[in-house]
């Protein structure tokens, strides 16, 4: 297991800076850049031109600035691959450094490198399969737009799976401010056809069950059954998370089993995401144990279990076991 | 792999039969009665004696009738152990005790004769998995019932259940059964887990999810820091668009097969005793709707109520 992480960003000087920090842990990881522009006048269609996060000549935070980085090698099986993340700056002159444009390749397609430029994007080798996971097919704003904010960075490699998450909160605590995430989903929950058993996410949106159980409005986004199957859905679209509620009708998870029977400790229990059979693209996706609900009631930033979980408003996620988060 | 398995069962003469019948399933996969006596004066502390399903001499059948069998050897902890049940006629052969010595105890069968079931040798220990103590309904009063028995041994991690419903289908009418938790979804110091019932109640989720009349049992933290026996409740899946497991979760969209989802199962902290019991893939939600009997996954699964259960992957059940 190695996750590689930048941990405590507090109130960075642009927003700009999140995404310039999540790049550079991700190269740390292993994944790789496959082209990048920098808004003004330099390009690379193999690698990386952005070399800092201000604005600028090689600078993240200039307009249309652009890269587009690919998950680390090795892996096995369905979450082995060649997954490419594009990751492009407000077009608007100068616009705002909390609002990109966020697409996904899934694991059949790469970016064709060929069609980008300095200051555009490049498009999909089959752009049907290339996908926005920001809440919008353009720009969006997906990190708060002030700057007095703290992300917390974790990238893991192949033993992990690729999850990657960058999440915010404000200074001092509170609810989650921002969340760009990958989470697999657990192998034993899904099935061995499924060629892309992740869910995804960049938004400014809080980690409230409410929000995410919400299947119009969660801003998490995945594969329904992406296979070599016939007649399999394959169409990409917004998942829910499902909450856990006994026949009183009252939710159980999160927040409130209260802590384990057995050793008093802090449960969180793996979270469930699919699309209930009303909706178009129906079905079970997968459940993640990366990701869990929280089992009694914390407060983001909270850490149980020797600093090896963190609580952003309704969910756990995997820490380091070893770093005091800043709130 | 092993269940021991007797099925389709239609119509019995009493209900003693369907109990006689799980007895001897059990004793098939390698459970063994500790003692027994028939109700009259027929009484072995230490085997069966009950050799006959209907009234008289050796019969189970007779009002205060009584066995008590353990699990089978074998298994690994915490599954493993010498966790024991007993079962006792009340007036009606509908009506019956359903006792459970947990993993810490065993039934004392010196305690016992003919016509008294024993006390546990810790008798704090013995609990009722009926919905009261003592004598409960837990069969359809109506003969007009069909019953499905399966008993699974250690390489099952002692799974059994004998279910119930209406002659032609419906909703089921009785339950009997005790579930494992997944190993990986309890802590490692867990010492019991387990659920169990026996009652005439359905297996739909407003019945077994129910905080207070679920008629599900199990202990919470036993011999860890809650250590009670409790009403455990299941939980359903539930979206912003409503319940998705059970019933409203649609087809894979992989393989278009349905999707069952593991049962969680607990108590919400504002109870006594909260806290999460485990999960059970075992036993599952249905994804889809489907009516009690219908079979799933090349009749490896069998639908009772919004519930499913493992098949034997060959048996037409008789609806």
């Amino acid at each position: 297991m190695a996750y590689t992480d930048s941990l405590n960003n507090v109130s960075p000087a642009s927003q700009a800076v999140t995404i310039y920090t999540l790049k550079e842990t991700m190269k740390t990881a292993g994944y790789t850049v496959q082209g990048s522009g920098d808004g003004l006048a330099a390009h690379s269609a193999v690698g990386d031109i952005i070399t800092s996060a201000g604005s600028g000549a090689n600078g993240l935070n200039n307009p249309n600035a652009w890269f587009v980085i690919r998950q680390g090698s090795g892996g096995s099986g369905e979450f082995a691959g060649t997954r490419e993340w594009l990751f492009q700056r407000d077009s608007a002159s100068p616009g705002n450094a909390y609002t990109w444009k966020c697409q996904y390749s899934s694991p059949n397609t790469t970016f064709d490198q060929s069609t980008g430029t300095a200051t555009v994007s490049p498009t999909g080798v089959d752009p049907s399969l290339v996908q926005n996971f920001n809440d919008g097919a353009g720009f969006t704003a997906i990190l708060p737009t002030s700057t007095t904010y703290t992300f917390q960075i974790r990238v893991g490699d192949s033993a992990e799976n690729f999850h990657w998450y960058c999440i915010s909160y404000p200074n001092g605590g509170g609810a989650v401010s921002s969340r760009i995430a990958f989470v697999p989903m657990c192998d034993d929950s899904i099935s061995l056809s499924d060629e892309d058993p992740f869910i995804l996410t960049a938004s400014n949106v809080d980690l409230t069950a409410t929000n995410l159980i919400n299947s119009a409005a969660s801003d998490i986004f995945g594969w329904q059954g992406l296979s070599a199957i016939p007649n399999a859905v394959e169409q990409y679209a917004q998942l829910s998370a499902f909450v856990l509620q006994n026949a009183n009708g009252e939710t159980v998870f999160p927040d409130s089993s209260g802590p384990n029977p057995e050793n008093n400790q802090s449960d969180g229990l793996s979270i469930y995401w699919g699309r209930r059979s009303n909706l178009s693209e129906h079905g079970f996706k997968g459940a993640s144990d990366k990701v869990k609900w929280t089992g009694t009631s914390r407060s983001t930033g909270d850490t149980y279990d020797s600093l090896n979980f963190i609580v952003f408003d309704d969910t756990v996620w995997e820490w380091d076991g070893a770093t005091v988060p800043s709130v | 792999m092993a269940y021991f398995d007797d099925l389709n069962n239609v119509s019995p003469v009493s209900q003693a039969v369907a109990i006689y019948d799980l007895k001897e399933a059990m004793k098939s996969a390698g459970y063994t009665v500790q003692g027994s006596g028939d109700g009259l004066a027929a009484h072995s502390a230490v085997g069966d004696i009950i050799t006959q399903s209907g009234s008289g001499a050796n019969g189970m059948d007779n009002s205060n009738a009584w066995f008590t069998i353990r699990q089978d050897a074998g298994g690994t902890a915490p599954f493993s152990g010498t966790r024991e049940w007993t079962f006792q006629r009340g007036t009606q052969s509908y009506s019956w005790a359903c006792e459970y010595s947990g993993p810490d105890t065993t039934f004392d069968q010196s305690t016992g004769n003919a016509t008294t079931r024993p006390t546990g040798v810790v008798p704090g220990d013995i609990r009722a998995f009926t919905p009261a103590a003592g004598f409960n309904t837990i069969f359809p009063t109506s003969l007009n019932f069909t019953y499905q028995i399966r008993v699974g041994n250690d390489a099952e991690n002692f799974h059994w259940y004998l279910i119930g419903y209406p002659n032609g289908g419906g909703n089921t009418n009785c339950h009997l059964f005790f579930l494992p938790m997944d190993a990986d979804t309890i802590t490692a110091t867990e010492d019991e887990p387990f659920v169990l019932s026996a009652n005439s109640g359905t297996l739909l989720f407003s019945a077994i999810g129910n905080k207070t009349s679920g008629n599900v049992f199990g202990w919470q933290g036993k011999n860890g820091t809650v250590n009670a026996y409790a009403l455990i409740s299941a939980y359903a899946f539930v979206s912003g668009d409503g319940t998705c497991s059970p019933s409203n979760l649609g087809t894979s969209p992989v393989e278009l097969k349905d999707n069952h989802l593991p049962i969680f199962w607990g108590r919400i902290n504002t109870s006594t005793q909260p806290g999460f019991k485990g999960g059970s893939s075992r036993v599952k939600w249905k994804g889809s709707p489907r009516v009690t009997g219908d079979l799933a996954e090349s009749s490896t699964l069998i639908a009772f109520d919004d519930t499913v259960w493992l098949w034997d992957g060959a048996t037409t059940p008789s609806v």
